[in-house]
């Protein structure tokens, strides 16, 4: 099916424009014009051919018509898809950003901490000595969540 | 019957969906990072050296917390961004 349509897209509008415009005219004549001789004689078939003519066309006017309708849809989709990409990426961008400088402060500080601890360590060890219990405990609980 | 079958699938071409191809934006690859396990203390008697881990799991804790609310803003905005195209 989508063969017969695809190969009845391929006629330019103009040319269903132009026949049904004929196919009215050749209607009317079939009525009209009985002093010519060709008309009188073939006025049947030219009603007939013409009526089917004008079904034909006014059936692929509403193709094109809606197919217009739809090409204007597609068009405007396409724009605010874009418009919507760029703002993705633009937000991709400025997330990772702050990730990344949000990452940056936290190894700073931690890095300040570490080297506080080191330099302090004589004096925080002087005063306190830590008991294995104390350990397992803090080992334990750092594992409370992790995966079976 | 047949003729009515025939138009009936002439009609249907033109139900075709709006030829729009759209995706949803990848994640940047920081943001997918697994959560490190938390580290052990070693066997210590020493105060600085639990300090020292301690403050290590702090620091993985704050990595992963900043991981977290940064993807899930990640998605709110894309989803938002994604769902104002219709």
């Amino acid at each position: 099916m989508w063969q017969i349509m695809w190969l009845l897209s391929l006629v330019p509008d103009s040319v269903y424009h132009v026949v049904l415009i004929l196919a009215v005219l050749a209607f009317g004549a079939s009525y009209i014009l009985k002093m010519v001789p060709f008309i009188t004689g073939n006025a049947f078939v030219i009603r007939v051919a013409s009526a089917v003519l004008i079904v034909f066309c006014v059936w692929m006017e509403g193709g094109i018509a809606n197919e217009a309708k739809w090409q204007a849809r597609v068009d405007e989709l396409e724009i605010k898809v874009a418009a919507a990409e760029k703002a993705a990426a633009e937000a991709n961008g400025r997330i990772e950003t702050v990730y990344v400088d949000r990452i940056r402060v936290v190894k700073e500080v931690q890095y300040v901490v570490q080297n506080r601890i080191a330099k302090d360590a004589a004096k925080i060890d002087m005063t306190c000595r830590v008991d294995p219990e104390a350990i397992e405990i803090l080992n334990q609980a750092a594992h409370a969540g992790d995966k079976k | 019957m047949k003729l009515a079958v025939v138009v009936s699938l002439l009609l249907l071409t033109g139900c075709v969906a709006t030829p729009v191809a759209r995706e949803f934006p990848a994640v940047p690859a920081g943001l997918t990072a697994a959560c490190a396990a938390l580290i052990d203390v070693p066997a210590t008697d020493k105060l600085s050296v639990v300090l020292t881990t301690v403050t290590r799991n702090y620091a993985q804790y704050q990595e992963c917390s900043i991981r977290v609310d940064s993807w899930n803003q990640w998605y709110n905005e894309q989803k938002k961004i994604f769902d104002s195209v219709k």
